[in-house]
């Protein structure tokens, strides 16, 4: 088994087939109606499998990295090469359906600050995000220095984790293109579960102290339905009873 | 593209989906022009660095002591 099913998996590969074959069907045969949000489920699914498939493939490589007894080189680069037409199958289904889904979370015509706070309160929580809800929260609210205080330690420690990802990325990148690297070590450091714990940590912060929820209320609203009068005259007569 | 490249990108692109996609973006930039080399690595660790919470908060109340100025 190559390294890319054993990331993959062969669900993945059933979830990327199917996109395509939903393309397929829908627009070249038009067998049926196109909807995006089918395209943008399958999407998510096959990104969830293959984050199983890399979890176990880094819980093999620490297992491997963690038997003094039987030291072996962790073979992470396989001299085989991979069928193109899997890889192909997986990279064109996820990059379409991730952009698919990319167009339906990112909303048609939001300002930058709402799609910000919109991610920040709601799905993608990214640091970035999160610091220009912030932004825009302060200029409206002015919440005070002792608040403004907690925040910027929120966020030296995330940015310090993300920095800390970045290193480790850059370690195991040498790693695996060194087939003397310590595997084990660097993909313990990669895993940083304290990054996505202190991005965890500022966006509850930030929710707890309804900084959310004041800026949703301040958002422009989208203009309101507002139905036609009904003219008297338009409405026909009740038939009299005989 | 080598296919440990190939693994290696698809490992930091679906990490950095659920960390950071503005990250996982520029890496996969970096991988798309060839293996990124040292100083590539250090360009984006000081693209990430050189960011300030005064960036994103402007109008901060904080006196410039706080950020050590």
């Amino acid at each position: 088994m190559n390294a890319l099913q054993r990331l993959s998996g062969i669900k993945t590969h059933l979830t990327a087939v199917a996109g395509l074959g939903y393309l397929l069907a829908t627009k070249v045969f038009q067998l049926f109606p196109y909807h995006p949000e089918v395209l943008a489920g399958l999407g998510f699914t096959g990104l969830s499998f293959l984050r199983s498939g890399v979890a176990k493939h880094v819980a093999e490589l620490l297992d491997a990295a963690s038997a003094p007894e039987q030291p072996q080189p962790v073979a992470i680069v396989q001299p085989k090469a991979s069928p193109p037409f899997a890889g192909l199958v997986v990279a064109a289904a996820l990059v379409i359906s991730g952009a698919t889904a990319g167009a339906l979370l990112s909303g048609c015509q939001a300002p930058p600050q709402r799609i910000a706070y919109n991610e920040a309160s709601g799905g993608q929580v990214t640091l970035d995000s999160l610091m220009t809800a912030w932004g825009d929260y302060v200029r409206q609210f002015h919440p005070g220095t002792n608040i403004e205080y907690k925040v910027l330690a929120l966020y030296r420690k995330a940015r310090t984790a993300e920095l800390a990802d970045i290193d480790a990325a850059h370690a195991y990148a040498n790693a695996v293109s060194s087939t003397n690297g310590v595997i084990g070590t660097v993909v313990e450091a990669y895993q940083s579960p304290e990054g996505q714990a202190a991005v965890a940590e500022f966006r509850d912060f930030l929710t707890k102290i309804g900084v959310f929820d004041m800026l949703k209320r301040k958002a422009p609203a989208a203009p309101a339905f507002t139905p036609l009068p009904i003219q008297p005259e338009q409405v026909p007569p009740l038939p009299t009873p005989h | 593209m080598q296919e440990s490249a190939l693994q290696l990108a698809l490992f930091v692109i679906e990490e950095g989906v659920k960390l950071e996609p503005k990250i996982a973006a520029a890496i996969s930039a970096m991988f798309s022009k060839g293996i990124p080399t040292a100083e590539d690595w250090a360009a984006l660790r000081a693209s990430v660095a050189s960011k300030d919470y005064r960036d994103y908060v402007p109008d901060t109340q904080l006196p410039p002591s706080a950020f050590g100025g």
